[in-house]
């Protein structure tokens, strides 16, 4: 198993980091190119949306934990900010004319279209958000 | 991010050559209003080069639509990598605006 941590401070210019850094971890946990994608945008989705509703005080960060097994990659997604399920918010409606599509909502729908399986939990003060992505093995 | 803009054929092209996500989508955002906003004739924005699009750089595409629109003039888009042609699938871009293959077709629509 490999595990990984990656830590960013919950601002505007801590997401600009986590897009640079973000793509270095993932290379390191051999992961095939479509997955590193999804999983890259379930991220940023993901830690954009608690920099803007965590209501965090200068200093708070947003931890990563990425463990890789053999067969998946289990992300958990930690912050100190306020509570803020991201499962609670509204699916956005797909199929709408493009008079009536708004512009909120896309990042967690592809969240929940792209993660095998995404949880949320409060654990004392922290948001804890779990994203398991299933690794197809080759070769076997 | 990089973005160029020329005309052909009548139409606007716009490449943009990079990732379209949380950190870039503003630029791109201020970018458009300064040099399409009202689009004067057709708009196609070229992915050839983009390599990543979050739901940042799919909110400007769909602002890029909607400027589009009340103009009279078509907004189109063209050769998507597979990843992206995946995100515009599954948020229902696809039926808003023509994807084509290469700018040939999205100049032409005809010459598919």
């Amino acid at each position: 198993m490999t595990k990984k941590i990656i830590e960013i401070p919950a601002t505007r210019q801590g997401l600009a980091d986590l897009c640079k850094t973000l793509d270095k971890a993932l290379d390191s946990m051999d992961l095939p190119g479509k997955l590193k994608y999804k999983i890259h945008l379930i991220i940023e989705e993901l830690c954009a949306n608690h920099v803007e509703h965590g209501d965090f005080n200068e200093g708070d960060v947003i931890t990563i934990k990425f463990e890789r097994t053999e067969s998946s990659l289990i992300t958990r997604i930690e912050d100190k900010g306020s509570p803020f399920n991201p499962l609670d918010l509204p699916s956005v409606k797909t199929d709408l004319s493009l008079d009536q599509r708004e512009q909120g909502g896309l990042g967690v729908h592809l969240v929940k279209c792209f993660a095998d399986d995404l949880s949320y939990r409060r654990d004392g003060s922290k948001n804890v958000v779990t994203i398991i992505k299933n690794i197809e093995i080759r070769n076997r | 991010m990089d973005i160029s803009s020329y005309v052909r054929d009548g139409s606007r092209i716009i490449a943009v050559t990079g990732r379209i996500d949380t950190v870039t989508s503003d630029d791109l955002s201020k970018w458009l209003e300064e040099e399409v906003s009202p689009p004067e004739s057709n708009v196609v924005l070229d992915c050839t080069e983009v390599d990543y699009v979050s739901s940042a750089g799919l909110r400007v595409i769909l602002q890029l639509t909607k400027l589009a629109k009340p103009s009279g003039v078509v907004f189109s888009l063209c050769n998507p990598q597979e990843n992206l042609k995946e995100v515009l699938d599954i948020s229902g871009f696809s039926a808003l605006f023509p994807i084509y293959a290469t700018i040939d077709e999205a100049i032409l629509p005809g010459s598919e």
